[in-house]
C-alpha cells in the first residue's frame, strides 16, 4: 500500500506538464498585405489572409481590386498572377508617395510610403584586425572586426539597417545542381527510388554548397541513408559549374554588432543593426570574425566582407524593428508579446519603399 | 478642498481650554506579557462616549467632573469595567487579562468580533491573539497568506510574490515593519512571507479609505507592528518545520518597564536539497547541486526613559538565496578537463528604526520614528574551466554579477491631540532621502571587467498630512484628511501631489451601518516586472523626469450588518483609476536596464471597479468565512493594443474563498480552506500570417523543447490579453493539536496545500504535435505538498 501511495504521489508531483484545451480562434478574415518596394524591382504584392495555426495553408486574395495611386495621382492598376500576388511592369520611383488602394470582401484596404532618398556611404575603415564584442542582451564575447564608417543622406531623418556578408571566392562562384544524369547514375548505383524521386524535385534548380548540402542531407536523411553514401556515392554525382559573377545567394550573412546612440542592434538580434540619424555621421560597427578563422591562415583564396546598407522609410523601419522584437521573445516564454508594427489601414502587413546597395569593404 | 479645509481647522483642539472637564488618559496593556495594545476600546457606558487607543495602546478621553464607569474591551481579552470618580485630569494604567481561546470572545464579548476585524470597511485588523489562529499553510502561519482570503485581495501566478489589492499591482501595496516600508516580502518565491509570525504583535490592513498618515503607495496599505517583548517574565518558543524553523526569546530588560525580543528563522530547505543531490550524485563526475535558503532576523528593544517617554529600537534583516553549482571532470586520452560553474541570485531587506514615543500631557502624544532601510538585488554567475594536457595547463574564467539597489534614511513625527471630541487630530511631518541604483552588470573574463550600470538615482520625498475624524450626532460621522507629498528627484525635477481623504458613516443601527469613502494616492517608486510573472527579482526604480509619479483615486461604497452576535455580513463597491503606471515598452525587459532604461519603459492608465461580499460566523466550536469578489481590471498604453484598453495580466473576474476552523475538542483543531479565482487573461491568439520573406535569417529555438521556430511568421494578436486560462482554484487542509505538559506548551501541525493536487496553469506555451499540428501547452507549479511542523514555548 506504502508503495503505490509513494507512486501516486510521485506522479502528481512530476507531472507538471499537460495539454491545454483552448480552440485556437478562426482566422478573422483580416486582410495581409505585404509590399516592401524599390526602385529596382517592378511592383508586386502579396494579399493573404491572416491564418488560423489549425489551417495549413495561408488563405490568398485573389478576387482583389489592387491601384496604386502616385502623388501626382497616377494610377498604376496591378493584375493578378496567382498565389495572392498581384503585380505591375512599372517600377516606383524614389522620393514620390505612394498609396495603395485595395478594394477585398466589401472592405478598403489603404497604405501609403515612399522610397527614401539614397544614403550615401564612404571612409569606410577596418580599424583593427580583430577583437571582442561583448553584446550586453546576450550577455556573451563574440570575435570581430570593428570599422567605422561615414554615412549622410539628404532626408531628414534617416532610417537605415546594416547587415553583413561575406563571399568566399573558392565556393562562391561555384554552383551546385541535380542532372538527370545524376539521378540515371545514382540508380545504377542501387540508390533506392524513393530517395531517388524526391531528389528529382532539386533537377533544373542551382544552388551554392550550403543550400545544396542542406538539402541533400534532410533527403538523405528522411530515407535513412548513411553519411558514408550520401558524400562518397551521391556527393561525387553532383554538377559542378563555375559562373563568373557573384550570385547572391552565395553570400553568407553573418553578425554585425553596434551599441550607440545612432546604431544598435535590437534586443538580442545580432543579424541586423538598425539606426535612425539626422545629418552625416560617423559610425562605429563590429563584423563577425568566423569566415576568417574557418579559413586557418589558407591563402588559395579569398574572403570578401561585404556591408548592406538599406535606406528605409519610417513605416518600414518600425515593421523591421517590432519583427525582430516579436521573433526573439517568441524564444522567451517568460517575456511580454511584442505586436508586429503595420502601417495597413484596415488590415495587417507592411507597405514600404526602401533602397539598397552592397559596399565591399575589405579581402581577407 | 475647500471643505477639506474648513474640517480640519475647525478640528483643532480650542477645546483644550475648556472649563469643568478633565481628561482620562493612559495605556492599555496585556496583562501576562506588558504588550501595549493597539485598537483596544474604551466606552463610558451612560453616554457611549468612547474611543480606542493608538498605535502605542495610548488613549485620551475627557469628561465632565463626576463619576463615569468605563467599559474597555479588545478581542481575545476578558473585558473590564471600571468606575471613575474624576476631579483632576486622571492618569489609567489598565492590564487587559488574555482569554484562553479567541472563539470564547466571540461569543461572550458584546462587539460580535470574528476571525478579521474589521471596524471600517476597508479596513482590517488583525491582533497578536488571532494570528495565533490563522489557519497555516505548509507548516507555517503567515500573515500575508492569510490577507488573500479577504474579498478584493488576490494572488497573482501560482508562485509570485505579492499580493494583488483591488486592481493594483504587488508594487503599490505600502507594506510597513513598525512604520519602515519593505519592498521585498515574500520567500520561497511567495509561498512564505517574511514576518515571522511569533515576533508579530499585530496587523493593519487597507484597501480603502485609507487614514492620511498613510501614503506613498497606490492600492493598499499593510501595517505590520512587531512585539515588544514580554515585561514580566522571559519567553522561548522553538519551531521546527520542513519549510522554515525558528528561535523566539523575548524577556524583560527591567521587569514591568522595558523588555527585548530576538527572532530568527531560517529554511532547512537548502540542507535537504545538498543531502539529496550529494547521495545521488556521490560517484559521479558530473554533479549539479541546486540549493534555495532564506532567513529572517527580527530584534526589538523596548525602554522606558522616564515617565513620559519610551524608547523603541526595532531591526529587521531578511534574506533569500537560490544558487545551483554544477561541476563536471572529464579525463581524455591527452588529458583532463575541469569545468566549474556557480550560479545565485539573492535578495533581501534589511531595516532598522529608533522611536520615541513622548506624552506631553494628557492629551498630546507624539512619536518620532528615525529609519534606515537598505533593499538589496543581485546576482552572482561565476564558471571555470581547466584543461590540462600532459605539463600544459590552460585556464578560462568568467563571473558576471548584477546588483539593484535601494538605500533609505527617513523621519518622521506623528502628533495626537485630543480634544472634547474624544477623537484624536492627528498631524505629522515625514522627510525620506533615497538612492536608486535600478541595475548595474559586470561582466568579468580572465580578470578583465567591464562595467554596464544605470547608475545611482537619488531622491528627496517630503510632506505633512492632517487626519481627524467628526462624530456628527449618534449616527452620522466623516473622517477627512489632507496628505500633502513633494518628491524632488536629482535636483531636476520636483513632483507636488495633493492627496484628499474623505469618508462618511452612517450608522442605521447599532449593528448595521453604511461607508463611502474617497481617497486620492500618489506613488514615487515603480516596480519594473518581467513578463507576467511577479518575481523577488523584479527592479524598483524612482520617478524621474521623464518617469511621473502614479497616483490613483479610489472610490467605495459599503454596507455592514451584525446579523446575529456571531454572524456579520459586509457588502463593498469601488471604481479605482491609475494614471502613469509603468511597463516596459514591448520586447524589453530586466536586462535592457542600462543607462537608457527610462526610454525602454511606456507610461499608461488603469481602471478597476467591483464589489465584494463576504460573511462570516463564529461560534464556541468553529469559525468559518465565505467571500466573493466580482472585480474589473484594465489598462491602456499609447504602444500596446493599439491604445485601446485591455484586461490588465491579473484580472480575474471572479474569486471565491471559503474556510472553516473547526476545534474538535481541548487539544484539536481543523482548518480546511478552498480558493477559486477565474482564469488569469493571456495573450494567445493562435493567429498567424507570412512575414517579409527571408526577413530574418537567423534560427530561435523554443524554449522548453529547443525545436526551430519558424521566424518567417509574424504572431497576430488582435486583441492583447483576449483568451482566459483555466479557472485557479485548490483546497488547503491542516490539522493542529496545542497541549501541555511540564509548563511547556507544544503544537504540532500537519498540513497539506493543494490537497487535490490540482494543476493550475503558470506558463502556457505551444507545441508541435507529433502529426505536425500545435497545440496548447501548460506548465504548473505546485502539485500536492503534505508538511509537519512542531512548536514548543516556555
Amino acid at each position: 500500500m506504502k508503495k503505490y501511495i509513494i507512486i501516486v504521489m510521485l506522479i502528481s508531483m512530476v507531472s507538471c506538464i499537460k495539454d491545454l484545451v483552448i480552440p485556437f480562434e478562426k482566422s478573422d478574415q483580416t486582410t495581409v498585405v505585404n509590399c516592401l518596394f524599390s526602385e529596382d524591382e517592378d511592383w508586386q504584392i502579396s494579399l493573404t489572409r491572416v491564418k488560423s495555426f489549425s489551417d495549413q495553408t495561408d488563405p490568398v486574395v485573389d478576387d482583389a481590386s489592387v491601384d496604386i495611386v502616385a502623388e501626382n495621382n497616377d494610377t498604376i492598376h496591378l493584375k493578378y498572377k496567382g498565389e495572392g500576388i498581384y503585380y505591375a511592369d512599372k517600377r516606383p520611383v524614389k522620393e514620390i508617395q505612394y498609396q495603395i488602394i485595395i478594394k477585398a470582401n466589401s472592405k478598403i484596404i489603404t497604405a501609403k510610403s515612399s522610397i527614401p532618398g539614397s544614403v550615401n556611404i564612404s571612409s569606410v575603415k577596418i580599424t583593427n584586425q580583430r577583437t571582442t564584442y561583448f553584446s550586453n542582451p546576450n550577455l556573451s564575447d563574440y570575435d570581430v572586426v570593428p570599422f567605422s564608417l561615414n554615412i549622410s543622406a539628404s532626408n531628414q531623418p534617416t532610417f537605415v539597417r546594416f547587415r553583413f556578408y561575406s563571399f568566399n571566392t573558392d565556393w562562391g562562384y561555384k554552383r551546385y545542381s541535380v542532372t538527370e544524369q545524376t539521378i540515371t547514375t545514382l540508380r545504377e548505383k542501387g540508390i533506392s527510388e524513393a530517395f531517388l524521386q524526391e531528389l528529382s524535385s532539386l533537377i533544373g534548380k542551382s544552388y551554392n554548397s550550403f543550400e545544396l548540402n542542406g538539402l541533400l542531407l534532410k533527403i538523405a536523411d528522411k530515407y535513412q541513408l548513411t553519411y558514408y553514401v550520401y558524400a562518397n556515392i551521391v556527393n561525387p554525382e553532383i554538377k559542378v559549374t563555375i559562373v563568373n559573377y557573384r550570385s547572391p545567394d552565395a553570400f553568407l550573412e553573418g553578425m554585425i554588432f553596434a551599441n550607440s546612440n545612432l546604431l544598435s542592434n535590437v534586443s538580442r538580434d545580432t543579424y541586423n543593426v538598425l539606426g535612425e540619424f539626422n545629418s552625416s555621421t560617423e559610425a562605429d560597427l563590429f563584423v563577425d570574425y568566423l569566415p576568417v578563422l574557418n579559413k586557418n591562415g589558407d591563402t588559395s583564396y579569398k574572403e570578401e566582407y561585404w556591408l548592406e546598407l538599406v535606406g528605409m522609410s519610417e513605416d518600414y523601419y518600425k515593421y523591421e524593428k517590432s519583427y525582430i522584437k516579436q521573433v526573439v521573445n517568441l524564444s522567451n516564454p517568460f517575456s511580454s508579446v511584442v505586436e508586429v508594427y503595420s502601417n495597413i489601414q484596415n488590415g495587417v502587413g507592411i507597405f514600404a519603399g526602401y533602397n539598397r546597395q552592397m559596399v565591399h569593404f575589405y579581402d581577407y | 478642498m475647500r471643505l477639506f479645509i474648513i474640517l480640519l481647522v475647525a478640528s483643532l483642539p480650542f477645546s483644550l481650554f475648556a472649563q469643568q472637564r478633565h481628561t482620562v488618559s493612559g495605556y492599555i496593556t496585556d496583562s501576562l506579557t506588558g504588550e501595549r495594545l493597539y485598537a483596544a476600546n474604551l466606552s463610558e457606558q451612560n453616554t457611549g462616549i468612547g474611543t480606542s487607543t493608538n498605535r502605542f495602546g495610548f488613549f485620551s478621553l475627557t469628561f465632565p467632573e463626576g463619576s463615569v464607569t468605563l467599559k474597555i474591551s479588545f478581542v481575545g481579552y476578558e473585558p473590564q469595567t471600571k468606575m471613575i470618580s474624576i476631579k483632576c485630569d486622571t492618569l489609567l494604567a489598565i492590564a487587559l487579562k488574555s482569554n484562553n481561546t479567541l472563539n470564547e470572545i466571540v461569543v461572550k464579548g458584546n462587539s460580535s468580533k470574528t476571525f478579521f476585524e474589521n471596524d471600517d470597511l476597508g479596513h482590517v485588523k488583525v491582533s497578536a491573539k488571532t494570528l495565533s489562529k490563522l489557519p497555516s499553510l505548509m507548516g507555517e502561519k503567515d500573515v500575508m497568506k492569510s490577507l488573500m482570503i479577504l474579498p478584493g485581495v488576490q494572488q497573482g501566478n501560482e508562485g509570485s510574490a505579492g499580493i494583488f489589492v483591488r486592481g493594483g499591482s504587488p508594487d503599490q501595496n505600502l507594506i510597513l515593519l513598525d512604520d519602515v516600508p519593505l519592498y521585498n516580502v515574500s520567500h520561497l518565491f511567495g509561498f512564505v512571507s517574511v514576518f515571522t509570525p511569533e515576533a508579530i504583535n499585530s496587523l493593519d490592513f487597507y484597501k480603502g479609505g485609507f487614514p492620511a498618515r498613510y501614503g506613498g503607495r497606490l492600492s493598499s496599505v499593510v501595517d505590520i507592528r512587531m512585539k515588544d517583548g514580554n515585561k514580566y517574565k522571559r519567553e522561548t518558543s522553538i519551531n521546527l518545520g520542513l519549510i522554515s524553523s525558528q528561535f523566539t526569546t523575548e524577556g524583560p530588560i527591567k521587569k514591568g518597564e522595558s523588555s527585548y525580543l530576538f527572532s530568527i528563522r531560517r529554511t532547512l530547505l537548502d540542507l535537504i536539497f545538498k543531502g539529496v543531490a550529494g547521495i545521488a550524485q556521490k560517484n559521479m563526475d558530473e554533479k549539479v547541486t541546486p540549493a534555495y535558503s532564506f532567513n529572517d532576523i527580527n530584534a526589538k528593544i523596548n525602554l522606558k526613559l522616564n515617565k513620559n517617554n519610551h524608547l523603541f529600537w526595532s531591526f529587521y534583516s531578511g534574506n533569500d538565496k537560490l544558487a545551483i553549482d554544477y561541476s563536471n571532470h572529464v579525463t581524455t586520452i591527452d588529458g583532463e578537463e575541469n569545468q566549474n560553474t556557480n550560479g545565485s541570485m539573492h535578495w533581501g531587506n534589511v531595516m532598522s528604526a529608533l522611536k520615541l514615543n513622548t506624552q506631553f500631557n494628557s492629551r498630546l502624544f507624539l512619536n518620532t520614528t528615525l529609519s534606515g532601510s537598505i533593499f538589496n538585488y543581485g546576482n552572482l554567475f561565476t564558471g571555470s574551466n581547466v584543461v590540462k594536457r600532459g605539463e600544459n595547463e590552460t585556464k578560462n574564467a568568467f563571473s558576471l554579477e548584477y546588483q539593484s539597489q535601494i538605500r533609505t534614511i527617513g523621519l518622521k513625527t506623528d502628533v495626537d491631540i485630543y480634544g472634547n471630541s474624544n477623537q484624536p487630530f492627528q498631524f505629522g511631518l515625514f522627510m525620506s532621502a533615497s538612492n536608486y541604483l535600478p541595475g548595474e552588470q559586470q561582466v568579468g573574463k580572465n580578470g578583465q571587467t567591464d562595467v554596464f550600470s544605470s547608475g545611482e538615482i537619488s531622491s528627496l520625498d517630503y510632506g505633512f498630512y492632517l487626519d481627524k475624524r467628526f462624530e456628527l450626532g449618534k449616527h452620522f460621522s466623516i473622517r477627512t484628511g489632507l496628505r500633502n507629498s513633494f518628491c524632488s528627484i536629482r535636483d531636476e525635477r520636483t513632483y507636488f501631489a495633493i492627496e484628499p481623504r474623505l469618508s462618511f458613516t452612517f450608522k442605521k443601527s447599532e449593528n448595521a451601518s453604511f461607508q463611502a469613502s474617497y481617497a486620492v494616492m500618489t506613488q514615487a517608486i515603480h516596480l519594473l516586472s518581467n513578463g507576467n510573472i511577479g518575481m523577488p527579482t523584479d527592479i524598483w526604480v524612482p520617478s524621474t523626469k521623464i518617469i511621473h509619479p502614479e497616483t490613483s483615486a479610489i472610490f467605495s461604497l459599503g454596507y455592514k450588518q451584525s446579523i446575529r452576535p456571531s454572524l456579520k455580513l459586509s457588502v463593498e463597491g469601488y471604481y479605482k483609476t491609475l494614471d502613469h503606471v509603468i511597463s516596459f515598452t514591448e520586447g524589453n525587459g530586466l536586462l535592457d536596464v542600462d543607462q537608457n532604461w527610462e526610454q525602454k519603459i511606456s507610461t499608461g492608465k488603469g481602471r478597476c471597479w467591483g464589489a465584494e461580499t463576504d460573511i462570516k460566523y463564529s461560534s464556541s466550536k468553529f469559525t468559518s468565512w465565505a467571500a466573493y469578489t466580482l472585480a474589473w481590471n484594465e489598462r491602456k498604453f499609447e504602444e500596446i493594443n493599439q491604445g485601446r484598453w485591455y484586461p490588465y495580466q491579473y484580472d480575474r473576474r471572479h474569486k471565491i474563498d471559503l474556510g472553516i476552523i473547526y476545534n474538535l475538542n481541548k487539544y484539536w483543531s481543523a482548518t480546511a480552506t478552498w480558493t477559486y479565482q477565474s482564469g488569469a487573461p493571456a495573450t494567445f491568439s493562435g493567429l498567424d500570417f507570412q512575414g517579409f520573406p527571408g526577413n530574418l535569417k537567423y534560427r530561435i529555438q523554443d524554449f522548453f523543447t529547443g525545436n526551430a521556430i519558424d521566424n518567417s511568421r509574424i504572431q497576430y494578436y488582435p486583441k492583447v490579453n483576449g483568451i482566459r486560462l483555466p479557472a485557479y482554484h485548490r483546497m488547503d487542509l491542516s490539522l493542529s493539536k496545542e497541549w501541555e505538559s511540564y509548563g511547556k506548551k507544544h503544537t504540532l501541525s500537519i498540513s497539506i496545500y493543494n490537497v487535490y493536487s490540482r494543476q493550475n496553469p503558470y506558463l502556457v506555451f505551444t507545441k508541435t504535435k507529433p502529426d505536425g499540428s500545435i497545440g496548447l501547452k501548460q506548465f504548473s507549479l505546485f502539485p500536492i505538498i503534505p508538511s509537519i511542523s512542531y512548536r514548543i514555548s516556555f
